[in-house]
């Protein structure tokens, strides 16, 4: 009974916790529509602010508890809220679903980086509860903390206020009214943009609330273990789907609780060694059940502003002739450039394959999927346990094994492509005879795993496609029907899963796998105590373990394969299909599409992608860590990244992850570099060297991440002036100067910078040039004098075009204006 | 003959709010109908529980004597009721061609029966089509970037691909003109004269009038008036709901 009573209170003040987190995200969430992804590093750094507040040995410090809490709290937390509004949500509302799920992720990145930027050092920082750690009162033999006492207290008392202030005062109808109808509100002379701005005050001050609560409960405070405490209450506020606060707060408690007897019935975790994790992982386990069980929305049409193509998809041809140059110059650069960039040019153009996954799933199909690092971790995983791994023996049944997950790959993807019948059962199993191939090839038909070989084999790339694939229609399954935000937190609450549940498993498990091992029980450690030695392939004589420039090339042909295939698939009739979906969910419906199974088939094939890329990414670092390099943290930076980029386009997934892996490493270190030469201005180059790596990444995020079609596409667009004939001397003798800089490189007349000093330049003055050019001969031709200032000729069509758009029936109509001219 | 899509006691309710009010219509085979109404009456929202986009909240849907009321909208469609939308719900990243071509894509994936007509015949197919609406100028524009008359016209060619035998159209003339309203008019005409009855919300009045054999009005939900254009043109509670209309 004792133990009852302790465990029930533990899980009531989590709980509690919970639900006052989860009620400020559904107060912003109700009145700006908006998702707010950055709520729970909010509460992490409210957290730390009043740490540091209270506790510090520099600033602050020693301040009072009250005058402490009421700055953290009614001072800096509203004004946090109302600087995200005005600055950042606000105009979110009208943008797309994939926008307004990246600009509140780049926010909480930006959380994340500054305060690790603030709070840096491994310095132990150990709040204190609230009245001290022996403050307590009983029932019984069973002990309650005064801190316990204060949150269930606190929880209590914000219900009934929350309750009041939105059913009981004006700002809290108009808030309510905002959600429904913006324009409305503003009719009736309420002000939206109030209710907004309070709203997200209120907002960040129950995320303050519950992270200044929680943070005694840990063991000392972390950045990303507080962040994803609030983010718990994600769940809770789905059970009120996101608007009912009563549900919300019993949401809360139901998953505090359930974590609490969990450890009671599990002895903290100790009793199932396995499960040792689901402590931290039942919030976001419950997270995807609850939104499985949600009545399903319905069919949504078409968003104003979803991705658009602003240029026709590249044909054949032409996307090899760029496949071709792209790895002609990577190549040339890889003679010039040192391993270290190398190997940083590597990793990006291995994130990019994996963002890849994002174009397919995201750009062409708008699925949103925020765990595109999960499934390249299993492959990762995957290829080590199959191919490289020590555990499973390869020979008759591992084949087996792996040409039946070639078949039931075939039998998910293939049929979506509309093949008839016949057709699909032969691609079905040419597919599977040629993974088959592959495996008798490259593992042979007896021996061991990996641990015995030195390298990876193409055969372990498509083992991890192929298991990453099948993981992925099995996430996919259940959530087939979940679209948009609600897809993308089942996502999360996936990615989360991995990071815990697969890469912090430590234990060693026994599987009887059919097939494989003669008969004896396979045990596989699947993530080897925190970090699996992945090496790197082997092929054709090259060792690519020694030869970054070697791996760099690889890298980029097959990124330029996959790319090609991707545009392809855009160009033939499923990518039509995908993107129909895309575009209007409510359209294809009306025209007999069942869209289940094209969804299934297109995340089964972007989570094998995201493998396969996750594998090489794996093979090219040679080893993987837990928190190093696939968490939810990183995937949701690659996302952020790859929008940036340009998510609708094969090129903003080679944005993405050049960006993600290179480029603020590289700002990075440029300030870095210029610190150790410059004493002097030493703090300032420092604080850009920090700023650049912490905060880089984010800033992109908020200050790009709007622009529908992305950097990348925007770049390519430039450069499209190229191409005209008019313009051939220009690209001739800028690639030629180009070249021989190069070759300056090559020949070490020079070095890296002088390079860069003058080829970027080159480069970018060459469409400006043509553009002037083009100026140059227009203002040439004669303009009439009636027509001078007049850009567009005002056409017939023209005009009815801007009738019809007016909904004007002119009367004027065309034949008649013709008439009258005469 | 036996009437084929019928509508019983339909309501729709959005919380408090009664935007279709039991409804009951009949719809014959072979026949234009017109439903008209001032807007916000419930006309669309009755598309969207024909088509199964919506649900209703009492009431059934028969179609061909079975009852559809909760089937999922892509079977209705394989069942044979097309639609287009009012506001727009083009393909809009693809050219007017591939909207019809990914039309004809998604119906061949369901209707084996016609792929091996259409597996090679898909382009002529797509040109019968586009001549028929007359949307052969602009095919290969970009849905995002043609007049809304135009794209209205998109719509219905979509709707066609699919050789629905019941097409339900949402105000498909406005935003045209005059001129290419009236042949709009002819083109139902040749359409229903091969076979397809059309369930038309219009409020372009004359083509409503010339064109359908039967008006239904709905007012605030409820239909107020069914007849012939003849019969509806004089009827009281119709020229007060459309008099109320107008002034508002
Ligand atoms: N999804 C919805 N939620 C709430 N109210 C709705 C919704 N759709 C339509 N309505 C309301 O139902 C009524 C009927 O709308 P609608 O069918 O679009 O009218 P019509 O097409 O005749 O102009 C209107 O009052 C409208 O505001
Ligand atoms: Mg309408």
């Amino acid at each position: 009974m004792t133990e009852f009573i302790t465990f029930t209170v533990v899980g009531l003040a989590t709980g509690a916790i919970y639900s006052i987190a989860s009620a400020g995200l559904v107060v912003t969430y109700t009145t700006s529509g908006i998702f707010n992804f950055a709520h729970g590093a909010i509460g992490m750094f409210s957290a730390f602010l009043y740490w540091q507040l209270r506790w510090d040995d520099g600033w602050g410090g020693s301040w009072p508890a009250p005058i402490a809490l009421l700055f953290v709290l009614f001072v800096a937390a509203p004004i946090i809220g109302i600087i995200l509004q005005i600055v950042v949500m606000r105009g979110l509302e009208a943008t797309s679903e994939t926008t307004k799920l990246v600009i509140p992720i780049a926010v909480m990145l930006g959380f994340i980086g500054i305060a690790n930027w603030v709070w840096q050092g491994a310095e132990q920082r150990i709040p204190k509860p609230f009245f001290g750690r022996n403050a307590k009162w009983s029932i019984g033999d069973a002990y309650i903390t005064w801190h316990q006492t204060i949150i269930v207290i606190v929880a209590v008392l914000l219900a009934v206020a929350l309750r009041f202030l939105l059913f009981k005062t004006k700002i809290g109808i108009t808030m309510r009214a905002v959600v429904d109808n913006t324009s409305l509100v503003e009719l009736n002379g309420g002000r939206p943009n109030r209710a907004a701005l309070q709203s997200w005050a209120i907002g960040s001050i129950l995320a303050a609330v519950a992270g200044v609560l929680i943070s005694p409960l840990l063991g000392g405070l972390g950045v990303l273990a507080l962040t994803l405490l609030v983010v718990n209450a994600y769940a809770a506020a789905i059970f009120g789907k996101l608007r009912n606060l009563p549900l919300t707060f019993i949401g809360g408690l139901v998953i505090g609780l359930s974590v609490s007897y969990w450890n009671w019935i599990s002895s903290t975790g100790q009793k199932w060694p396995w499960l040792s994790e689901l402590r931290t992982t039942l919030p976001v386990v419950i997270l995807f059940f609850v939104l499985l069980l949600l009545p399903q929305e319905k069919l949504r049409g078409s968003h104003a502003a979803t991705i658009r193509e602003r240029f026709a998809v590249p044909s054949i041809q032409a996307s090899l002739v760029w496949s071709s140059i792209f790895v002609v110059v990577v190549s040339a650069l890889s003679l010039i450039i040192t391993d270290k960039w190398e190997s940083l040019l590597t990793r990006g153009l291995t994130m990019g394959i994996i963002a890849l996954s994002m174009v397919l799933l995201t750009g062409y199909a708008g699925e949103l999927n925020l765990a595109p690092l999960a499934f390249a971790g299993i492959g990762a995983i995957s290829a080590f346990q199959f191919d490289v791994g020590s555990a499973v023996e390869t020979g008759p049944g591992f084949a087996t094994l792996i040409v039946l997950l070639a078949i039931s790959f075939g039998v998910l993807v293939f049929p979506a492509f509309g093949l008839v019948r016949s057709r699909l059962f032969f691609a079905v199993v040419s597919f599977a005879f040629i993974v088959f191939i592959l495996v008798v090839f490259f593992d042979g038909t007896t021996g061991t795993g990996i641990a015995s070989r030195e390298s990876m084999s193409l055969s372990g790339l498509v083992v991890a496609a192929l298991i990453s694939g099948s993981i992925g229609a099995v996430v996919a399954l259940p959530a087939l029907r979940l679209r948009g935000l609600y897809l993308a937190l089942a996502t999360f609450a996936f990615a989360i899963f991995v990071d815990r549940m697969v890469y912090k498993q430590r234990e060693t498990l026994t599987f009887d796998i059919p097939l494989i091992g003669d008969n004896e029980d396979v045990s596989i450690n699947i993530f080897n105590n925190g970090a699996l030695n992945i090496p790197r392939p082997n092929f054709w004589r090259i060792n690519f373990a020694e030869k970054q420039w070697a791996m760099l090339i690889f890298v980029s042909i097959i990124f330029c394969i996959f790319s090609v295939a991707l545009i392809q698939l855009r160009k033939s009739s499923y990518g039509r299909q995908l993107t129909a979906m895309k575009d209007s969910p409510a359209a294809c419906a009306t025209l007999g599409m069942n869209m289940r199974r094209l969804k299934l088939s297109v995340f089964t094939l972007a989570a094998a992608i995201a493998g396969f890329g996750g594998a090489l990414h794996a093979s090219n670092l040679r080893t993987i860590q837990e928190d190093y390099p696939f968490t939810i943290w990183e995937g949701l930076a690659l996302f952020m990244l790859t929008v940036v980029g340009g998510i609708g386009y094969v090129s903003g997934a080679l944005f993405g992850g050049i960006i993600y892996a290179c480029a603020f490493i590289v700002m990075g270190d440029f300030w870095g570099k210029l610190a150790e030469d410059w004493g002097s201005f030493r703090w300032l180059f420092t604080f850009l060297q920090d700023f650049f790596l912490l905060l880089g990444p984010a800033l992109a995020g908020i200050g790009l991440g709007r622009n529908p079609s992305g950097v990348g596409s925007q770049i390519f667009d430039g450069f499209r002036i190229l191409k005209k004939k008019d313009h051939r001397t220009v690209l001739v003798c800028g690639s030629s100067l180009m070249i021989l800089s190069w070759f300056f490189r090559v020949i070490e007349v020079y070095n890296g910078w002088v390079f860069i000093l003058t080829s970027l330049p080159i480069l970018f003055l060459m469409p400006l040039l043509a553009e002037a050019r083009d100026r140059d001969v227009k203002s040439r031709n004669d303009t009439l004098i009636e027509m001078a200032g007049i850009e567009y000729d005002f056409s017939d069509e023209f005009i009815s075009y801007i009738d019809a758009e007016l909904s004007i029936t002119s009367d004027f109509n065309v034949d008649e204006r013709n008439t009258l001219n005469e | 003959m036996n009437e084929f899509l019928n509508l019983e006691n339909v309501s729709v309710y959005f919380g408090g709010h009664i935007a279709v009010n039991e409804v009951s219509l009949a719809i014959d085979p072979g026949t234009i109908t017109g439903l008209i109404g001032p807007n916000g009456a419930g006309k669309t929202t009755l598309f969207n529980v024909i088509s199964g986009l919506l649900t209703p909240s009492s009431g059934r849907v028969l179609f061909a004597d079975e009852d559809i009321t909760s089937l999922a909208p892509h079977k209705r469609a394989r069942i044979g009721i097309g639609r287009t939308f009012q506001k727009l719900e083009l393909f809009n990243s693809l050219s007017v061609i591939d909207n019809i071509r990914v039309s004809l894509e998604i119906s061949n994936q369901w209707n084996s029966s016609r792929t091996e007509i259409l597996g090679s015949n898909i382009s002529s197919e797509i040109d019968r089509i586009l001549d028929l609406t007359g949307l052969n100028s602009v095919r290969n524009s970009m849905a995002s970037e043609i007049p809304t008359g135009q794209a209205r016209l998109v719509e219905l060619a979509r709707a066609l691909v699919l050789s629905p035998s019941i097409l339900l159209l949402d105000e498909p003339a406005s935003g045209q003109n005059d001129e290419e309203t009236e042949s709009f008019g002819l083109l139902l005409r040749e359409l229903c004269d091969s076979g397809i009855s059309i369930f038309l919300v219009e409020h372009d009045m004359s083509l409503v009038m010339n064109t359908c054999d039967l008006v239904n009005v709905l007012d605030f939900g409820s239909v107020i008036a069914k007849g012939t254009p003849e019969e509806i043109q004089e009827h009281e509670l119709v020229i007060e709901a459309y008099l109320g209309f107008k002034k508002r």
